[in-house]
Parts: C-alpha cells; structure tokens; sequence
C-alpha cells in the first residue's frame, strides 16, 4: 500500500470551484455559514436566559436585548411555584426507566428484525410501521382505558410503560436501519467461534450501533423530558408529576409569569444540553475512533 | 446492494451451524417483549380507536353507533378537513424536502476538521431540545408586527416592501410556521446524517483521490450512495413527523389560524376531540389521515426498497 | 461499558421508585376537584396569599363541620386542559363531589354532556345571596348548574394618556370620534389599536359590543338563533360582523392584530407603539404593575352610528362552583354546605377579596376603590351585558372565532361568516343538538 502513510482526508463539501478559490477562502466561507446558522439557533437560548433575570416590565418594554437588571431571585421564585426539586427527581426517574426499558427491549427486536429471518418478520414489521402512522391524538383515550384497566394509572411505572411502548415503533424502526448498515462480518466471525445470537449482539453489535442507540436515546430522551399530554392525564397526583406539569403553574388566567417561566426553563434546559455534548462525543467520536475499518 | 449481500451472507452462516427450528425460537424470543409491549400499548388502544370511529361519543355518556356516518360526514361535510388536508400535504412536502437537504449539508460541514467543530454540532443541534412553548413565543415575536425581529431585519437591509405581520398574512402563514418546524429539527436531522458520515470508510475515498475524482464526484458516487440508508430513515422519520406529530408547534404558533388558513389535520382533529368532544369523529379523522400517510409512506418505502435499502 | 451503564441506572431509577402510600383517614373527606389550576379559591391572587386564605376558609368549614374529617382541594393543569381533565378524572371514575367550574366551559360543554348536576333546589334559600346577572351566567333553560364565585369583569379599551394629551386628543365617545383619533395615531407613526388577535377567544369580545348595538337585545336574539327561531344570517347579525370589519377598514383596528399575542399586544402598549388596546378589567392588574413609563387611563367602546342599540360590553363572573352529577348521596348534602359556606359574605369577603374585585358576583363583598375603578364602576359596569360565548355552544364560538378572523384579514365577506356560522349550527342540530335540553 503506497498510500498508507499519507493522512486520510476527512470528506468535505465539494470544492466545486477549487480551480478558482484558495482553501483559505473556501474555509472562511464554511465558518461564515456555520457562524451565521449558529448564531440563529444559539441565541433563543440566551433570549431565554435573558429573559429569566428581567423583571416584567423589563422583559415587555426591552423584548429582545440582554437584562438591564440581574434579577436571580427569579430562580429561586420558579424553583418553589414549580416545585422543581421534586418534580426535576420524577423526571429523571421517568425519563431514565423509561428510556433504559425502550432501548433494551426495541434493539433486541430490531436486531432480530434486521439480521434474522423467520416466518412472520416481514408482517411484524410492516404493522410495527404502520403503527407509526397513526396520530397518537387518536389512540390516547383508548390508551387511557387500558391503562385504567391495568391497574397503573396515577404510577410511575404506568407512565414509564406507556413512554416507552408508545415509542416502540419508532425506535425499533430506527435501529433497525442502523443495524443493517452495519457491515455483518464481524457478527459472522463470532458466530463461527461459537458465540451465541445474544452474546453476537450484547458484545458485537451493540457497540456498532452507539450512534443509532443515541440518535433513539437522545431524540426520546427529549421527548420523555419535555413530554407534557401523556403525564398530565396519566399522573394524576402531584408528588408523583414530571417537570412539564410544573410549568404549568407560571400561566394564570389573564397573564402568564414569563419571566419566572424562562427561569425554570433555563434550569431544566442546560442540563440536558451539557448531557448532549457528553453524549455526542462518547457516541459519534467513539465510533470514528473504533470499530469500523472494514 | 452491499446490505443485500451481506444479510445474505450472514443468512447462510446460521443455515449450517443451527436447526430451523432454534433458529426461529430464538428470533420470537427476541421480539416477545416489544410485540407485548406494542399490543397492549399501542395495537389494542388503535383497535379501540377505530372501533370508536363508528360511534359517536362525548367521553361522559355511552358510546352510540351510527356506522359509517362519521366518515361520510369527514368527506362530505367538512369543508375545514379537506383545507387541513391540504395543508398537512403542503406542510410535509416543504418539511421533509428543505429538513434533509438542509441537514445533509450542515452535516459535510461539521463533518470536517476544522476548529471548533464540537461547539457548531453541539450549537446546531439546540433548538431541539426547547419545548415547544418556549419555541411558539419565540417566534411569535420574532415574527410580530410591532417590535419582532424580522420586520426590523428586513428595515435594516432595505427590504421594507417585505415587512407583512407573518402570522396573520393568507399568503405567508403556513409558509411561517414550516420555517419554524425547519429550523427546529433540521439539527436532528444533521445528527443522524453525522451519523451515517461518520460510518462511511475513509479509504474509500483515499482510493478515490488517488484515482483523481473531484469532490463533486466523491460526493455522488460515494457519500451519496453509502448514505442511502441514512437518508431513508430520515426522510421517512420528517415524513412522519410532518404528518402526525405536527400538532404541537401549530397549536402553539396559530392553532390552525386565522380562519384555519393554517389548520392541519391533526388541530382540527384535537378541536374536534377535546374542545367538542366528538371522540368518535376524531378517531374517524385520525384513520382518514392513516390512509393517506400509509399511502404515501408505503410508496415511498416500495421506490427505496428497490433502491438502496431493503426488507 | 453501555451495559453498565444501564443496569447501574436501572437499578437507582428502581430504588427510587417506591410509590409513597396514601394515608387513611377517619370521618368523610369532601373531594373538590378542580379542572385546571385556576380553579381554587382566590385564583388571582399571589400563590402564597391564595394559599393562606385558601387554607384559612377550608379550616372555618371544617370547624363547623366536625363530622367532615377534611377537605380535599385538587386543581391542577393548563387552563385549555379543563375539560380534559375533567373528561379523564370521569373515566377513570375519580372521586369528585364539588366541581370547581369556569363560567365558559360550564355552558359551553360540562352542562351539555350531563357532567353536573342541577342544583336550582338545592341552593333555593340562599340563592338571593348572588347578583342575578351572574347567577344568569350559571342558568341554563330555567335550571341552575352552579354558584358564581368570582370577581365581575366588564370590558373597556385602555390607553396611553399621556401620548393622547401629547397629540391633543380627548377620549373617543362616539365612532366618528374614533377615526379621527386613529387618523391622528396613526399620522403620529403609532399603531392606533393593536388587538391580541392570536388568542382567538378573544375576537368574539369585540362582536358582543357590536352585537349589543346592531341587534338591541343581543342575548335574547341569541337564544331566538340556538332555538331555531331565528338565524345568525339576519341582517342583525350580519351587520355585527360587517362592523368589526368597519373597524380594520376605517383604520382604528390593525390588521396585524391577527397574529399578535397577549404578551406582544401588551408589550406593544408597554413599549408606546400602539396607543390603545382592548381588553376585560382583568387587565387592570398587569397595567398596574407594568406601565411604568407613562400614565394610562379607560375609555368606553365607542357607541356606533345608525344602530337600534347602544352599548353593551361583555362581562360577567368568571368561575363559580359546581356539583358533579356522579356524586355519592352520603356526599351531597356536605357539598350543598360547602357551597353554602363558600358564599356567605363574610367568607366570600377572604376569598374573593383579595383578588381586589371591582365588583362580584356575591353581595356584600368588599371592592377595591381608586378613581379608575370608580370610573368602571359607574360608567362601564351599568352598560354591561352578557358574554355571548356563554350562551353558544362551543362550535358556534369557534366559528365565531374564525369568522371574525377572516373578517378581519379580509378574506371573507360578513354574510360568507355569517353563513359559515348558521351552518355550524346547521350540523350541530343534525347531531341533535336542542337549546333547551
């Protein structure tokens, strides 16, 4: 191999005028792109954060600029009239059990889905996707009954159940693409030294397919944080509630406490932002890194 | 296709070493837990949708059937579900098309190495994680009359024939709230595209260099190509989205207005619902719109299977 | 390390999972359930002073009522999620004696799907403790279906005084007035009235004020359309329509106003770049608190030209309470008495005093004074009729709200909205729908 020494280029836009542009130009123009949408997605977060240290008036007469008042106990009002303490524990509860059960039961099915054949694998999979196509508006009462029925109403568990086999579809319809672009001769080989299907997919594939576990993981996670209709009518009591039925109580008939509402939304915000980076590095550079050099 | 010969390859590997029967036994295990999980949460609440669009119920009293009347009066009666229809039609072509080839691109550019690569991926990818309140008075001001941002934008660079109030204008209305949809997904859709990138072999294109492709070449007869099945699932996913998980970003920028010149199915099937309490029609709403996307979804799935990707 | 990853946080969710245990109680517990978060004694007011006198007013009943062990008060969720979570505490067949019941919903959907009870017996006695005007706004057919408990609203426009002496301008009395005002606004570079026309419930308000002037008595014509008497394309009705639109075109109303929300109508008024909006007096409390840069005073809508009416602005008692109709014969009498107990005076005095009421709905009750408030009270509260959105079933208030959208944007004539409405109706009574029933 000639070329072994020479450094990979990662891929880039094409250089379509390369003949005409210098390199240097042509990352100028990247970072002018770059800067300009990140500015557009970046600064509703500071909106927000501005928003949650103004005073009413401040944030009605001075809508878009920085504070011109610091006011922190902003925060300290939201955490109480939201009852943040308790509710951020139920989210983390709900939004942790709820996600751990999605990811294990839908990759198993997934991979069984893309990787095996058996009688019926094409039938479970075209009413998995059709599933999907139904507005979840209109099952939610039906879904209410049998929840009812069971047992679960007003739990935690009831709420973690219907989370994670509300989104079921959709996360095993993702995995499953992932799990098919992934190459399967290293599944063969293990295969061949004996190991079983579950232990090819708990030591083989699982690792293989980090960006699809956390495309699911981060899209449901944020769903299940965010998630407001299914809690509100399944969580009846208030101990019991998740973040965004506590937010509900900055919003009064004739006004809304906006600015006490950006307060808390900023507290419930970072967080999942600062877990994002973490995840983004440990999956998507945790891959470049490893496994794929087939 | 690579993935076709492969998932037949590793077919004829479990053909030798294990009995059909064990083959099989296994598989069902594997997917005993998501199909109970998909009956009892999903499949028994959609037959029980459905057979509720045969009825007319309010939630408090008995269900009453009256047989097809619901769907008749959808097709014949309701003048807003076929403007919401349309609508939903016109939502999702904009949306699926201008979310991938939006998030395909940012997607090469944060593919690079460049500074501060982890800071644009990182900050393209915020607006997903806002609530959809936070995002509906955002953009409600920026789009205000009086004092929004994109009046003032428009002033400033000597667009001033541009300024209309965005939201209650016939003609830019719709087009408004897909923008917002556009701009708050297009960095998932970067994320899952990174994704596939990020998968594809880089000697692969080291070959290529060497055999002096230009990078347009590159980028259409191998990213593209390795990116099929990337770009199938999210196409199919903003597909969906645009047509069945839509409700919370209209509701909280118009909620189907002014005089439903934004109103999509699913606004005026949770009017209908929770607002009138005609569940049963509702239902019968939600199975129309299951026809159409079904549709729609099945064909694009038959192109793309006799494409790159395959069941 | 995924593995780990997960048993570890499957485990510590688990362990915190314990559900905590309800405890019993002794003696009878009287459930109030109300729909949304709102629906609690003193709604208005500072939570923690709500809470306080919520607390003080629930300790005197149970004083009283020594076999009543407690009193369970449950108002949660978004105020658009009522009837929702009425609807699921329902089917889930949730104990519900008391029903904290917001006029709109309470005639719109709870008394048309049977949810309440009829109590015109059970409050016979003490009924003359109400105004009748708000006592109307819980009657229906002839039969009462809740207690009004709430502050009185009229409505008014509000504006920046200190811009109109700024220009020479006097408050507006008549419709020729208000164009010339607006003209004047306008010419000045600011938007004469700006509407929160985004909040679609708010639009019918402005056709009640011109419904009153066009139609005379709008109530009684309303009831003539809902009983098939009558119909909504009338040349009444249609003309109430026409004159909203009147206001777009004359150049008072913006038409921007279609997509601008409470908070942006409000910051636009706040920020001195439109000069006057149209609201209820519960707006009385944000502009106090918020206009801080110039002085703002009310002003009557205008009184139109060649109309048989003259003004009747839309107001009433916001919430009040109810009885569920499943309720436990061993629960009823207490929850009479607790209706009871909640509107003697002397109690309604805590509870609805201090939300600061310009009036109420129970007599006897203390307002608030201030010039502004006297003004409301003598000239705006004598001209005060009822919310028509009270009268209409929910679908004929949504076509309403479309209509007068479309009204506004231009889009459509009076009498294509005015049939678009009579057809609403149409359906309605093709699913069966009867006034009196």
């Amino acid at each position: 191999m000639a070329t072994a020494a020479r450094q990979p280029r990662p891929e880039t836009l094409p250089d379509l005028f390369s003949k005409a542009l210098s390199d240097r130009l042509k990352l100028l123009l990247v970072y002018a792109i770059l800067i300009i949408a990140t500015v557009q997605t970046i600064y509703p977060l500071f909106w927000m954060v501005f928003g949650s240290l103004k005073t009413d008036a401040d944030l009605f007469n001075n809508v878009w600029g920085p504070p011109r008042t610091m006011i922190w106990q902003n925060y300290v009002d939201a955490w109480r009239i939201a009852d943040l303490g308790a509710r951020i524990g139920n989210s983390i509860i709900i939004t942790a059990l709820s996600l751990t059960v999605l990811l294990i039961v839908s990759s198993i099915a997934a991979y069984a889905l893309a990787r095996l054949q058996f009688p019926g694998r094409q039938a479970i999979f075209l009413i998995i996707l059709a599933t999907m196509m139904i507005p979840p508006e209109v099952t939610v009462i039906p879904l209410f009954i049998v929840v009812r029925t069971l047992g679960i109403l007003n739990s935690r568990f009831g709420l973690v159940f219907v989370y994670a086999g509300t989104s079921m579809a959709f996360s095993i319809f993702l995995l499953r693409g992932f799990f098919m672009s992934i190459p399967p001769e290293l599944e063969d080989a293990a295969l061949v030294d004996g190991a079983n299907r579950l232990q090819v997919f708990w030591y083989v594939v699982l690792p293989l397919a980090r960006p699809g576990l956390a495309t699911v993981a981060i899209f449901q996670g944020m769903f299940f944080w965010n998630e407001f209709f299914l809690a509100f009518i399944f969580i009846r009591q208030a101990e019991l509630q998740t973040i965004p039925l506590g937010l509900v109580n900055f919003f009064y008939r004739y006004s809304a406490d906006w600015t006490l509402y950006f307060a808390a939304l900023s507290m419930v915000t970072i967080p999942v932002i600062v877990l994002y980076v973490g995840m983004q590095r440990w999956f998507i550079e945790g891959l470049t890194a490893g496994a794929v050099k087939s | 296709m690579r993935t076709n010969e492969t998932a037949a390859g590793s077919a004829s590997v479990k053909r030798k070493r294990y009995p059909r029967v064990y083959r099989h036994l296994s598989a069902y295990m594997m997917m005993t837990p998501a199909i109970i999980l998909l009956i009892i949460f999903v499949i028994i609440p959609i037959i029980y949708g459905f057979y509720l669009s045969f009825h007319r119920w309010d939630g408090f009293n008995s269900p009453v059937f009256i047989g097809t009347r619901n769907y008749i009066r959808l097709i014949e009666r309701d003048d807003v579900f076929l403007k919401a229809v349309t609508n939903t039609i016109i939502f999702a072509i904009s949306v699926v098309l201008v979310k991938n080839v939006l998030g395909l691109f940012l997607a090469l550019l944060v593919n690079q190495k460049i500074k501060g690569v982890i800071f644009f991926r990182t900050a393209l990818f915020l607006p997903v994680t806002l609530s959809f309140v936070v995002i509906g008075l955002l953009w409600s001001w920026i789009y205000n009359p009086t004092f929004g941002l994109l009046n003032a934008g428009l002033e400033l660079v000597g667009l001033d024939s541009w300024i209309r109030a965005w939201l209650s204008d016939q003609a830019t209305a719709l087009g408004a709230i897909i923008t917002v949809d556009i701009w708050k997904w297009t960095g998932f859709h970067m994320v899952l595209f990174l994704a596939g990138l990020q998968s594809i072999p880089r000697d692969l294109y080291e070959v290529a260099i060497i055999d002096g492709a230009s990078a347009w070449t590159r980028l259409t007869r191998i990213t593209l190509p390795l990116l099929a099945p990337v770009t199938f699932i999210s196409v199919l996913l903003s597909l969906n989205g645009a047509f069945v998980r839509n409700f919370e970003l209209v509701f909280v920028m118009t909620d189907g207005g002014p005089n439903h010149t934004t109103e999509v199915v699913l606004t005026h099937l949770v009017t209908q619902a929770f607002r009138f309490g005609k569940l049963g029609y509702a239902s019968a709403m939600g199975f129309a719109l299951f026809v159409v996307v079904a549709v729609i979804a099945f064909t694009y799935i038959r192109i793309g299977r006799s494409g790159a990707y395959n069941f | 390390m995924l593995k780990r990853v997960f048993l570890c946080s499957l485990l510590f969710a688990l362990t915190l999972l314990a559900i905590g245990g309800v405890a019993a109680q002794d003696g009878f517990v009287l459930h109030v359930f109300g729909p949304t978060s709102l629906d609690n004694l003193g709604s208005m007011a500072p939570d923690d002073v709500q809470a306080q006198v919520e607390r003080e007013v629930i300790d005197g009943y149970l004083a009283e009522n020594p076999d009543v062990a407690d009193v369970v008060w449950d108002a949660q969720g978004p105020i658009d999620g009522g009837v929702t979570r009425l609807l699921t505490a329902h089917l889930a067949g949730e104990r519900m004696d008391v029903i904290g019941c917001a006029a709109n919903p309470t005639n719109g959907a709870y008394v048309r799907r049977g949810v309440l009870r009829d109590i015109t017996d059970d409050i016979a006695d003490w009924v003359d403790r109400f105004e009748p005007a708000s006592l109307d706004a819980y009657t229906i057919g002839g039969r009462v279906y809740g207690i009004p408990v709430s502050p009185v609203s009229t409505s008014s426009f509000f504006y920046n005084v200190d811009l109109f002496n700024e220009l020479g301008l006097a408050e507006p009395d008549s419709y020729d007035d208000f164009i010339a005002v607006a003209a004047a606004l306008d010419e000045a570079g600011y938007v004469p009235v700006l509407h929160q026309g985004k909040n679609v419930w708010m639009w019918p308000m402005w056709y009640f004020e011109t419904a009153a002037q066009t139609m005379g008595d709008s109530i009684a014509k309303t009831v003539q359309n809902l009983r098939g008497e009558a119909k909504f394309t009338d040349a009444p009705d249609v003309e109430a329509l026409a004159r909203i639109g009147q206001f777009v075109d004359d150049g008072i109303l913006d038409r921007d106003s279609l997509s601008v929300d409470w908070d942006g109508m409000r910051s636009a008024f706040a920020s001195q770049q439109s000069a006057v909006y149209y609201g209820g007096t519960w707006e009385l409390p944000w502009i106090e608190a918020n206009v801080i840069d110039f002085e703002w005073g009310v002003f009557e809508f205008p009184q139109l030209a060649d109309v048989p009416g003259t003004r009747g602005h839309g107001g009433g008692p916001d919430s009040g309470y109810c009885i569920y109709s499943g309720v436990s014969e061993e629960a009823l009498p207490h929850a009479v008495a607790f209706l009871e107990y909640l509107s003697r005076p002397e109690i309604a005095d805590k509870h609805l005093g201090i939300m600061e009421p310009l009036a109420t709905s129970i007599k006897g009750v203390t307002v608030v004074e201030s010039d502004i408030a006297d003004d409301l009270r003598s000239n705006h509260f004598p001209n005060t009729a009822r919310f028509l959105d009270w009268i209409w079933p929910t679908e004929i208030n949504d076509a309403f709200q479309s209509a007068i959208q479309g009204i506004v944007g231009g889009t459509i004539t009076a009498e294509e909205g005015m049939a678009s409405i009579q057809d609403v109706f149409d359906d309605l009574v093709f699913d069966g729908y009867s006034y009196d029933d």
